[in-house]
């Protein structure tokens, strides 16, 4: 069911100016409160970028904003429109991958433009990356945009920089009361130099037998998720496993999984559980590529922008008794 | 050609597994053993029955163990699981599925354990059973069901709303019509943490029964997606939707029950389907042979099958 995105040829799209469109849209969940958009709006105009709401980005169906054909539509629309030059999610929560079958992939790959969100837009950045060979972003949702200068720096950086994002830094440290997990914890150390592709790790299981599986052979793969016991995640990372999903790949960056501590969740509680920390270790320890936990960039608002599909160098090393860690963003993911 | 194992018989041995979680005492395994002995069959408790290991029983090379040596003994006739929780996942890649196939006996559980016995199916080609895990059982009409369907050699009796149910025997129709072909099918979510393995159900022309268990319904639509995606519904005969017990909006923000979810589905891929039969792990559920031939009557909510289960 793999489709091979090692044919395809990496298309990057035009970096983002002072006057640029941004198109609104809500290929998921309607915003939890509506108000909260006008943050990232002032924001977008203090850069100098004009945003567009999508037609049916206030939709509210449930927990989907709107109808399936409508998101659909706001996003295909978006893509057609010339002045629009990034699209730009307002939320994650559930319903992008219920979109993909309606997607016009002719019309995105004719279209290149900076496409950026998380969680469950991941579905719609792994797709359309696959499909196209467009580089799209991990990244904050306009209703998550900006509430951090990390997050704010990052974005910046990868999308309305035409330098390589570079080294990746740490939120600044809090200096009592730090939050767990630190940063830069080193499951199995090494060096490698890959193209990173990732998202959300229930995105990527929904994905899975589908023609929109992630390809992560030859890939430095990074994966996060939110409020998911700790026997969930390893159900997913099981599934990944059995799918042969880690056989190939080049590095693992699991990121920080906000919620996922044991008994955490408000679901599918169990007892007797054990911390995810304690289940990526078991698995990923005497890996055969380097493994990392920690870093920000899931569901936190300190989250990192990173491009699908460029080139990534991890470095991960034990020094004089302390953890040497390195990730860094080599290619533009915009031109 | 599927593998029919041996009906069961009064005095056999059964191989109490637990290939996710550990019973939650001693004393529910004990419950658990009783409840055998009352079927008229003998426990043998498998070795790692009671381990613990965070949330598993035993590390998953024992438990996979367990199976193996369940399935490898010559005195064992039937396996049954002991409890759900998770992990039956995680004992797949340490089985051995041609001596399994060279093996075959009845083995019988569920949520969960639909991993496994998913697997065993496909990968061993044997008939396997969708039935209560035994520390689950607590009424006397689920030893009757095990019972009497495990001991069968002849073709069980259909499936129907049961008249225990309330309203009785109310059945409701997603999509009417009728389909046939090999029956499939248990926890939908666990069914969905196979795709894109080898372990995988096939769903072409097959009839697959899907239950599911204290879940939201955004995250059975969630995974429901995925078998569209895949393009599963295009080649589905139909679908049974058994027991849903405790699903519903939960903490989430959705309106849409998870019927109207998966209605909206079969509709759109005119699936014949129907709500509410008794398959799934509670006291009314059926005790569910899966890779046998069965058709489905899901105008009037009736699943039967066309031939036995069993040698």
């Amino acid at each position: 069911m793999n489709t091979s995105s090692e044919s395809l040829p990496l298309v990057k799209p035009s970096l983002l100016k002072r006057g640029d469109k941004i198109g609104i849209v809500a290929p998921s969940s309607p915003s939890f409160e509506e108000g909260k958009l006008d943050f990232a709006l002032k924001r977008f105009s203090e850069l100098g970028l004009v945003p567009v709401l999508g037609e049916h980005v206030f939709d509210s169906l449930g927990d989907l904003a709107g109808c399936d054909k409508d998101r659909a539509h706001d996003l295909n629309r978006f893509f057609e429109d010339k002045e629009i030059k990034a699209i730009m999610a307002i939320r994650g929560g559930n319903g992008s991958a219920r979109l993909l079958a309606m997607l016009d992939w002719d019309l995105i790959r004719a279209n290149p433009k900076i496409i950026m969100g998380y969680s469950d837009i991941t579905a719609l950045l792994l797709a359309i990356h696959q499909k196209t060979g467009l580089v799209t972003f991990h990244g904050p949702t306009a209703s998550s945009f900006f509430e951090s200068p990390y997050t704010h720096e990052y974005f910046l950086k990868a999308v309305m920089d035409k330098n390589p994002i570079g080294e990746i830094g740490d939120p600044k440290p809090k200096e009592w009361g730090p939050d767990y997990p630190p940063t830069r914890i080193i499951f199995t150390p090494g060096r490698t130099e890959a193209p990173i592709i990732g998202g959300c790790l229930t995105l990527i299981k929904q994905l899975m037998g589908t023609p929109f599986e992630i390809d992560t052979r030859e890939k430095i793969l990074f994966i996060e998720d939110v409020s998911e016991e700790p026997h969930s995640i390893d159900r997913m990372i099981t599934q990944l496993d059995l799918a042969g999903k880690f056989d190939h790949i080049r590095g693992l960056i699991i990121g920080e999984c906000v919620g996922c501590k044991p008994g955490a969740s408000k679901r599918e509680r169990m007892t007797l559980n054990m911390s995810i920390e304690r289940i990526f270790q078991k698995r990923f320890s005497n890996f055969h590529a380097p493994v990392i936990y920690g870093m920000r960039l899931g569901h936190s608002n300190e989250k990192m922008t990173l491009p699908l599909g460029v080139k990534a160098r991890l470095i991960a090393e034990f020094s004089a008794g302390s953890s040497n860690v390195v990730l860094n963003i080599m290619e533009a993911g915009v031109c | 050609m599927t593998i029919k194992p041996h009906a069961l018989k009064k005095g056999d041995q059964i191989a109490l597994v637990s290939p996710a979680s550990r019973p939650h005492s001693a004393e529910a395994l004990a419950r658990a053993e009783a409840v055998v002995e009352k079927m008229g069959f003998k426990p043998i408790i498998a070795k790692h029955a009671l381990s613990i290991n965070g949330y598993l029983a035993g590390t998953d090379e024992e438990r996979a163990q367990d199976i193996m040596d369940a399935f490898s003994s010559d005195s064992i006739s039937g396996i049954f699981c002991l409890e759900g929780g998770f992990g039956s996942i995680k004992t797949l890649s340490h089985l051995d599925f041609s001596q399994i196939k060279k093996h075959p006996k009845i083995i019988m559980g569920s949520h969960e354990n639909t991993c496994l016995l998913t697997a065993i199916s496909n990968q061993a080609s044997m008939v396997v059973f969708h039935g209560p895990n035994i520390c689950s059982v607590d009424r006397v009409e689920s030893i009757a069901e095990i019972k009497s369907t495990l001991a069968s050699s002849t073709i069980l009796p259909p499936v129907t709303p049961s008249l225990g149910s309330f309203p009785a025997g109310f059945h409701h129709t997603s999509y009417p019509g009728n389909a046939q072909g090999t029956l499939i099918g248990g926890n939908l979510n666990a069914i969905a943490s196979l795709m894109g393995t080898k372990y995988s159900a096939h769903f072409n022309n097959k009839i697959i029964f899907f239950c599911e268990r204290d879940e939201r319904n955004d995250i059975i639509e969630r995974w429901f997606t995925s078998f569209y995606l895949a393009g599963h519904l295009k080649r589905i005969a139909g679908i049974a939707f058994g027991e849903f017990p405790d699903c519903g909006p939960k903490d989430s923000l959705s309106m849409k029950s998870y019927q109207d979810i998966l209605t909206e589905r079969m509709i759109e891929h005119k699936i014949p389907s129907t709500f509410n039969m008794p398959i799934g792990d509670s006291s009314l559920s059926r005790v569910m042979p899966i890779g046998i031939k069965a058709k489905l009557d899901a105008t009037n909510g009736k699943l039967e099958f066309t031939e036995s289960a069993l040698d």
